[in-house]
C-alpha cells in the first residue's frame, strides 16, 4: 500500500528481530525519511507494556542503512490492523511530549483499522475485480482451503482481471495495479499462512512476481514503476522457502493427512521437496551465503523416496541435479536425470498411455498415474515436453553413451515445446500465442550436431528479464513447468554454471 | 504447430475450427427426452465425427499430393494390381514378431470390392509372387529404418 501510495520502499525487516524496532522504512514522496512498527489486532494497555522497548527503539534510535544518509531524522509510524485503546493513545500523547523535549521532534503517530481501510480503498479500490466473475473469482480465492495446493490457472486468471493488461492503460495505472496485485495476493494468502502451507505461498508469490514481469514487459516500465513490487513478491517468496526450510529441518517424517491414503501422493511430494529445497540451497550459494549442509542432506533424503508423477516434475528433477553437482555428487546428479528419462521412455512404450505432460497439474498427473477417479485424457503416448530439455542437459555433460542406449526409444517420441510468440505471455500461466515446435529426433542422430545444439542453445528469444534475473528464472520453472524449453534450461544451466547471479539487481 | 518436414523444409500448420450447427426446434423440447435425446446427441456426434473425418482426409490428400505417394484410379474399380501398386507405395511397419502393422482405412462400401482385390492377388502366381517380393522389400526396409534409430558420430 506504501508503494502504491507513492513511498519508494527502501528497508523491509526479513526474518528474526526487526532492526532496531523497524520493520519498514520508506522515504516520502517530499524526501522524509518514515519508519513503520506493523502489530496486528487490538492494543491494550498490557499488549503495550509488552512492545514499549520497541516503541522507544523505533523513535529513539537513528536509522542506519545505506540508503538513507547518517544523521537524517524520521517520522516514526505505530501501524495496527485493530484498535488503539484509549488507555493507550493517552500514553502515546504523553510519550510524545516527552520525546519532544528530547527534540526527537516528529514523535510516534498512529495507524489504526479504520485509517487503513479508508487509504486501502482510495488506493486499490479502483483496482479491484470489475467483473462480477472476476470478483467471484476473487472470493473463491480468499475461502479456499489453505491446506490444499494453489490452482494457479485461476489465480492466474485472477491476476490478470487486476492487473492492467490492456493496450489503453497508462503506465501509471499499471504500476499501481501491481502494487494492488501484491497487496490481494497477501489477503488471498491469510488461509494458506493460517496453516502454514508454504509451499502454496511460494507458488503464489512466484505467479504474481511473474505477472509483475509481463506487465514490465509488455509496457516496457520504467524500474521504479514495477521493481518495488517485484522485489516484494520475490521477498515473500524466498520467506515461504525458508519456513519450508526450518519446517523441514525439524521435521522427522514427511506424511501429510490420511496415512492410509497418503502413499499416492507421498512420493510426488518428496520430489516437490527435494526441488524447493535445491531451489533455496542455490539461490543461497549463489548469493554467496554458505550452503547449509543439512539441507544438502535432507535434499538427498528425499531424494531417495521420490516419485515422478508426470512431465510437470521435470523441473524438480532437473533443479536437484544442479544442487548435487554443487554438491560434488556429478555422477548421481546425471544418473538422476537418467533415470527420469528411462522412466519418462518406459512410459511411452509399446502398450503404455505415456506420463502426463507440463501443462497437467501434479494432482491431476497422480490421479492419472495410480488411476483414481475419472480421466479426462485416456493417453499422452508419443510426445513429451520435457524429453529435449533433458536431452540437452546429458549432452551438456557428454553423457553419450547414456543417450545412445535410449535413442531407439527417444526416436519413437515427438520431441515438442510451447513458445509464446509475445514476450510478455511467457510470464502469465495461459499463453494464448503460443506455438507448439514438434520435431521428430534424428535417425541416424549425429552426436557432434547434437552436441553443438545443446551447447550453443540460442537464448535469444527469451524475455530479457527472464534472462536479467536467474534466481527468478530458477523459482519460475518450479512454478510454472510449462515453461520448461530447451532455451529456458539452458538459460538457468548457464547461470548456475557462472559465479555470480543475485536475487535482484 | 510448428514442425520441419523432411525434404518440404520448415511448415506451420494452424489450428482448425471442428463445429456443427445445432437446432432444437421448439415444437422438439417437450419430447427431447429418454431415446429422443439419445437420437439426437448420437446423430450430433456422428456430425461431428464426420466434420473431424473430412478435415483427417483432407489434410492427408494434401500431404501425399505433395509426396507423390497417390495413385488415381479413374474411377476403375480397384483390383489385385492397384491393391500391390498400393501397398508398394506407402511405408510398412511391423512389430516384433515380424507382423504388418499398417491397417487399410477404407469407406464401408469399398469392403467388398478390397475383398476381391485380395482374393484375386492370393489366386494369381504372379501376383502372389509380387506381393511376396513386397513384402520382402518392405520388411529390409523397416529394419533399415530401424537401425538408424541410433546415435552416431
Amino acid at each position: 500500500m506504501l508503494a502504491a501510495e507513492g513511498e519508494e520502499l527502501l528497508y523491509i525487516a526479513s526474518h528474526g528481530p526487526f532492526e532496531k524496532g523497524k520493520d519498514v522504512i520508506t522515504r516520502a514522496p517530499d524526501g522524509g525519511i518514515r519508519a513503520y512498527q506493523l502489530k496486528s489486532g487490538d492494543i491494550r494497555l498490557a499488549d503495550w507494556r509488552e512492545i514499549d522497548g520497541q516503541i522507544n527503539n523505533l523513535v529513539e534510535l537513528p536509522i542506519n542503512i545505506p540508503q538513507c544518509p547518517a544523521g537524517l531524522s524520521h517520522m516514526s509510524f505505530f501501524v495496527t490492523s485493530g484498535r488503539v485503546d484509549d488507555v493507550v493513545l493517552d500514553y502515546i500523547n504523553t510519550g510524545n511530549l516527552g520525546w519532544r523535549e528530547r527534540r526527537f521532534l516528529h514523535g510516534l503517530a498512529v495507524i489504526e483499522k479504520s485509517q487503513l481501510v479508508h487509504r486501502f480503498v482510495s488506493v486499490h479500490g479502483t483496482f479491484l475485480p470489475q467483473e462480477a466473475k472476476d470478483f467471484q473469482l476473487l472470493l473463491t480465492l480468499l475461502l479456499s482451503d489453505g491446506a490444499s495446493p494453489l490452482d494457479k490457472p485461476s489465480f492466474s486468471r485472477f491476476l490478470l482481471s487486476v492487473i492492467r493488461f490492456e493496450d489503453s492503460a497508462t503506465h501509471r495505472n499499471v504500476s499501481r495495479s501491481l502494487s494492488s496485485a501484491v497487496l490481494l495476493t497477501s489477503y488471498i494468502l491469510g488461509p494458506a499462512t493460517k496453516c502454514n502451507n508454504h509451499w502454496r505461498q511460494f507458488e503464489a508469490w512466484i505467479v504474481t512476481a511473474s505477472h509483475i514481469l509481463a506487465a514490465a514487459t509488455k509496457f516496457v516500465l520504467s524500474d521504479e514503476l514495477w521493481k518495488p513490487s517485484f522485489d516484494l513478491s520475490m521477498m515473500a517468496a524466498q520467506r515461504a522457502l525458508d519456513d519450508l526450510v526450518d519446517e523441514c529441518k525439524q521435521r522427522q517424517q514427511f506424511i501429510e493427512g490420511q496415512a492410509m491414503v497418503d502413499g499416492f501422493f507421498y512420493g510426488s511430494r518428496q520430489l516437490i521437496l527435494s526441488g524447493l529445497l535445491s531451489a533455496w540451497t542455490l539461490a543461497r550459494r549463489r548469493s554467496n551465503q554458505d550452503p547449509d549442509v543439512h539441507v544438502q542432506r535432507l535434499v538427498m533424503a528425499r531424494l531417495k523416496e521420490s516419485f515422478i508423477w508426470g512431465e510437470s516434475a521435470a523441473p524438480f528433477v532437473l533443479l536437484t541435479a544442479f544442487e548435487l553437482e554443487q554438491q560434488c555428487m556429478q555422477p548421481l546428479a546425471e544418473e538422476f536425470v537418467i533415470n527420469y528419462l528411462r522412466i519418462l521412455l518406459m512410459f511411452h512404450g509399446e502398450g503404455m498411455r505415456g506420463l502426463p505432460d507440463s501443462f497437467i497439474s501434479t494432482e491431476d498427473s497422480v490421479r492419472f498415474m495410480h488411476q483414481i477417479g475419472e480421466q479426462d485424457v485416456d493417453s499422452f503416448q508419443g510426445f513429451s515436453y520435457s524429453c529435449q530439455p533433458m536431452i540437452d542437459f546429458l549432452v551438456r555433460r557428454w553423457r553419450r553413451q547414456a543417450l545412445a542406449r535410449l535413442w531407439d526409444a527417444i526416436t519413437r517420441l515427438s520431441l515438442e515445446s510451447s513458445v509464446p510468440q509475445f514476450l510478455w505471455e511467457w510470464f502469465i500461466w495461459k499463453s494464448d500465442s503460443a506455438v507448439a515446435d514438434s520435431c521428430i529426433p534424428g535417425q541416424p542422430q549425429s552426436w557432434s550436431a547434437l552436441l553443438q545444439a545443446a551447447t550453443d542453445r540460442d537464448i535469444s528469444g527469451l524475455p530479457a528479464l527472464l534472462v536479467k534475473y536467474p534466481v527468478f528464472t530458477m523459482f519460475w520453472l518450479l512454478v510454472f513447468p510449462h515453461r520448461l524449453t530447451p532455451a529456458t534450461l539452458a538459460l538457468v544451466d548457464r547461470s548456475i554454471s557462472r559465479s555470480t547471479f543475485s536475487m535482484s539487481e | 504447430m510448428r514442425f520441419e518436414q523432411v525434404e518440404f523444409g520448415k511448415k506451420t500448420q494452424e489450428a482448425q475450427e471442428c463445429s456443427i450447427p445445432v437446432e432444437i426446434r421448439f415444437a422438439e423440447v417437450p419430447t427431447l427426452i429418454g431415446e429422443v435425446l439419445d437420437k439426437k446427441l448420437r446423430s450430433l456426434a456422428d456430425q461431428l465425427g464426420a466434420h473431424k473425418m473430412r478435415a483427417l482426409f483432407a489434410r492427408i490428400e494434401e500431404c501425399t499430393d505433395q509426396t507423390g505417394q497417390k495413385l488415381d484410379a479413374k474411377g476403375a474399380p480397384i483390383d489385385g494390381r492397384m491393391l500391390l501398386d498400393i501397398m508398394e507405395m506407402g511405408e510398412v511397419g511391423f512389430d516384433r514378431f515380424g507382423r504388418p502393422t499398417t491397417s487399410f482405412v477404407i469407406h464401408p462400401n469399398m469392403a467388398p470390392a478390397l475383398k476381391r482385390a485380395s482374393e484375386e492377388v492370393e489366386n494369381d502366381p504372379e501376383l502372389k509372387r509380387r506381393l511376396e517380393a513386397i513384402n520382402d522389400r518392405q520388411r529390409q526396409q523397416w529394419l533399415d529404418r530401424e537401425n538408424r534409430r541410433k546415435l552416431v558420430d
